[in-house]
C-alpha cells in the first residue's frame, strides 16, 4: 500500500506549469522555498508524526511536490533551530522511528506564519480581484 | 519487528552510504547526517516490509529504492532550502593547519629545547592555535589528529621535567 502511495505521489509531482516542468521554473521554486518551514510546522500542529508520515501528507498535494530529501533535511534543520523536538520510538516494521513535534518555539512561529499568511493571502487577493475589474 | 535479508541490507546501506557521503560533502555535521540517513531508513523498511513477518528481498529493495530519489538529489535539496553548512574547504584547511602546527612544532620544539632554555613561549601559542584549529575541523579526521596531538603536546608541557 505504501509503495502505491509513493508511485501516485511520484506522479503527482511531475508537474508543468506554464508549459514547463514545474521543478525547472526558478520562480516555482523560490516560492515553494519559503513556504516549506509553515507547511512542516503546520503538519505537526496536530501533534507528533514521524518523517515519512509527514512526507506522504505533504506530497500528496497539489503543486508541492515535496521529496524526501527536501523533507528530511528540512526536519533536521528545524530541529537544529528548536523549532521541533524529536524523539525515538519502537517501530513494528523496522528501526525505530524519529518522531517529531513542535517546541514551544516552534509552536510560536506557526502562530506568527499563519498569522502573516493569512495577512499576505488577502493582501494578494486584493491586488488580484482589482487587476481583474481593470 | 521486520528484518532484511543479508543482500537487501547490504544494498540498503550503500544508498544510505552514499546518501551521507553527499551530506559530509556538503559540510552537513554528524547529527543531522545521522537523522537525515535514520528518516529515509525508516521510510525504505515501510516501502519494502510489506509483510513485516518475512525479511525483506532483495527485489523488494531494489523496487523500494526505485521510489526514492538518487542520493545526488540531497545535495540539489540542500541548496534549494539554502541550508548554511561549513565550507568543506575551509574544514580541510583548518584540520591540516591543525595538523601541520601539531607536528611542526613537535619537531621544531626538540630542536630548539637543545639550544635554548626556557623554549620560546611561541610554541606554545602554535600548539593553542593548533588545538583550536583542531577542535573547529573535528569532523575532519586530520583535524582530530591534529587536535589531539596539541591538545597531548600541552598537557605534556606541565610535566615536563625541570
Amino acid at each position: 500500500m505504501a509503495r502505491d502511495q509513493g508511485a501516485k505521489s511520484k506522479a503527482a509531482g511531475e508537474r508543468t506549469i506554464g508549459g514547463r516542468a514545474a521543478e525547472s521554473n526558478p520562480w516555482v521554486s523560490q516560492m515553494r522555498k519559503g513556504l516549506l518551514e509553515f507547511l512542516v510546522l503546520a503538519v505537526l500542529r496536530r501533534g507528533e508524526a514521524y518523517g515519512y508520515i509527514i512526507l506522504k501528507e505533504l506530497r500528496g498535494f497539489e503543486g508541492l511536490s515535496l521529496t524526501e530529501s527536501t523533507v528530511y533535511l528540512l526536519l533536521a534543520r528545524l530541529t537544529k533551530d528548536g523549532l521541533l523536538r524529536a524523539r525515538k520510538a519502537r517501530s513494528p516494521e523496522g528501526p525505530p522511528r524519529r518522531y517529531y513535534s513542535l517546541t514551544a518555539t516552534g509552536h510560536r512561529r506557526l502562530v506568527d506564519m499563519t498569522a502573516y499568511w493569512k495577512a499576505i493571502t488577502k493582501s494578494v487577493d486584493h491586488v488580484l480581484a482589482a487587476g481583474e475589474k481593470r | 519487528m521486520a528484518v532484511l535479508s543479508i543482500e537487501a541490507n547490504e544494498r540498503l546501506e550503500a544508498y544510505l552510504a552514499d546518501v551521507a557521503e553527499i551530506l559530509r560533502g556538503d559540510g552537513h555535521d554528524l547529527v543531522d547526517i545521522k537523522n537525515i540517513i535514520d528518516s529515509l531508513r525508516e521510510q525504505i523498511y515501510e516501502i519494502a516490509t510489506v509483510d513485516g513477518q518475512r525479511p525483506a528481498s532483495l527485489d523488494e529493495i531494489e523496487q523500494a529504492l526505485g521510489e526514492m530519489e538518487p542520493p545526488d538529489a540531497f545535495r540539489a535539496a540542500s541548496r534549494v532550502l539554502a541550508i548554511k553548512t561549513k565550507n568543506r574547504a575551509t574544514k580541510r584547511a583548518l584540520a591540516y593547519l591543525s595538523a601541520g602546527l601539531s607536528m611542526g612544532a613537535v619537531l621544531i620544539y626538540f630542536a630548539v629545547a637543545a639550544v635554548y632554555h626556557p623554549v620560546p613561549a611561541i610554541f606554545g601559542f602554535g600548539q593553542v592555535t593548533a588545538l583550536a584549529a583542531g577542535a573547529a575541523s573535528w569532523s575532519e579526521p586530520v583535524g582530530r589528529f591534529g587536535a589531539i596531538c596539541a591538545a597531548l603536546f600541552i598537557v605534556g608541557s606541565f610535566f615536563r621535567p625541570g
